[in-house]
């Protein structure tokens, strides 16, 4: 008794410590669905979390919008001989503003789609550095299922509007959703390069970038290959944009070709993004 | 009273950090204001506050945002536990030490995180694994320290001797 009187704080310790290794453990594995405990507690803070997002957009539209008036005296200059080249090139100004805008790219993507798609908010990232993860404002209760595709529309070539892959969902909730992105270092994503059909796998790294390696090392790649997923191993959807090929990396010894890709979508920048349900 | 408070800091410091503290990022790397945080309860209420709230805080992120529950909570829970021994020794309490202990408490986080990852057989580059737990994280959370243990000082208010009427 007296042992345990005297390490009575130290054997709590130890004790608290085994069992959030245990949880640790188990819970690491791939999991067919979320506790009822998870559930809870996500459904309670997501619309909190979506609340304070809501508030930071306003208060950045304010200070974004004291900012321009001050500015305005030097825009106003500028912009009056702005108008004047764009009454003479309109039609085609327009034309080219309106294509590299954000919302025509969802609007084309909503017209050309051939998925069901639904449309979500990002509420919250997770905190470190670790990862690259999200959650989303739309869960259960709209059809989105564990394992769905995330995607974002994006301009493949010139007046092609496709979805760009963005992620997976990995956790469900009532009204709120996990979504890894694929440049998390978690992730990998079987894809093949459009004009050749070769195969291979890529993955995120920490330093945010896109890495992958081919499975023939005599397969013929190029800067600017377009990417599209394989939907080998039935993770993600079959035939989605992914990006282009910026680097490739020859290693003789290794017999390995490395190539580094360039997404198509902008995972600094994500405030809507598209789930894919069946 | 002070419980409830700090609850509500640990409620509201998960949120925020959640939904601005990401916006906020310099050289692409975002601080950690649960660590400074806990550092600061430890400090200021010794290791069996820090240990819980530590615990508390380090379950609620894992909950909401990753998929192995229980690695913060077990990291932010031994930050907290280990802090608390320093609690009640220096003489003077001076912005200088939530500075150091943040600091301190970010290498063993992020070496933690790092060693559990690793044992998860995530792939692990040990020298991303080296940058990640030496970067400039550790004086951004120092920093956020500093401001919190200032905003902090007004709530735990220290009671003094005092004799006779006010």
């Amino acid at each position: 008794m007296y042992f345990l009187r005297k390490y009575k704080e130290r054997m709590i310790v130890i004790f608290i410590a085994i069992i959030l290794l245990i949880v640790i453990g188990q819970t690491s594995k791939e999991r067919l669905s979320i506790t009822g405990i998870e559930r809870v507690t996500g459904n309670l803070l997501s619309p909190l979390t979506n609340g304070v997002t809501f508030a930071r957009e306003k208060v950045t539209g304010f200070f974004s919008s004291i900012s321009d008036t001050f500015d305005a005296k030097s825009e106003n200059e500028l912009l009056r001989d702005e108008i004047k080249k764009l009454e003479s090139e309109n039609l085609d100004l327009i034309n080219i503003i309106g294509k590299t805008d954000y919302l025509r790219n969802e609007l084309e993507l909503a017209k050309s789609t051939e998925y069901n798609l639904i449309k979500g908010q990002v509420i919250g990232k997770e905190p470190g550095n670790w990862f690259d993860r999200f959650v989303i404002d739309i869960g259960a209760d709209d059809g989105i299922v564990k394992g769905a595709t995330v995607v974002q529309g994006v301009e493949v070539e010139q007046n092609l509007y496709q979805e760009g892959i963005i992620g997976k969902v990995v956790d469900v909730g009532d009204n709120w959703a996990k979504v890894t992105s694929l440049i998390d270092e978690l992730s990998s994503v079987s894809f093949k390069i459009i004009r050749t059909q070769d195969g291979g796998v890529l993955s995120g790294s920490v330093d945010s970038m896109l890495e992958g390696y081919l499975f023939d090392f005599e397969a013929d790649v190029i800067v600017g290959d377009k990417l599209y997923t394989s939907g080998l191993g039935g993770v993600y959807k079959k035939d989605v944009y992914i990006g282009e090929v910026t680097e490739i990396n020859t290693s003789q010894e290794e017999l390995t070709k490395t190539i580094v890709i360039k997404p198509a979508a902008d995972f600094k920048k994500l405030y809507n993004v598209f789930v894919i349900v069946n | 009273m002070i419980v409830f408070l700090i609850i509500m800091a640990v409620l509201l410091n998960t949120i925020i950090q959640a939904t601005l503290i990401p916006y906020i990022g310099v050289f692409g790397v975002v601080p950690n204001t649960s660590i400074a945080l806990i550092v600061l309860i430890s400090l200021k209420k010794g290791r069996v506050y820090g240990s819980m709230f530590g615990l508390l805080a380090g379950l609620l992120q894992d909950v909401l945002f990753s998929l192995t529950i229980g690695v913060n909570g077990f990291i932010l829970f031994f930050i907290g536990y280990f802090t608390g021994f320093a609690h009640n020794t220096f003489t003077r309490e001076t912005a200088m030490n939530p500075f150091i202990f943040a600091g301190l408490g970010t290498i063993f986080y992020n070496f933690m995180y790092s060693l559990i990852q690793f044992f998860l057989s995530r792939d692990i580059v040990f020298v991303d694994a080296v940058k990640s737990i030496f970067s400039i994280e550790i004086v951004y959370n120092g920093l956020i320290a500093v401001v919190l243990f200032l905003i902090l000082q007004r709530i735990f208010i220290q009671p003094s001797l005092r004799f006779g009427r006010r």
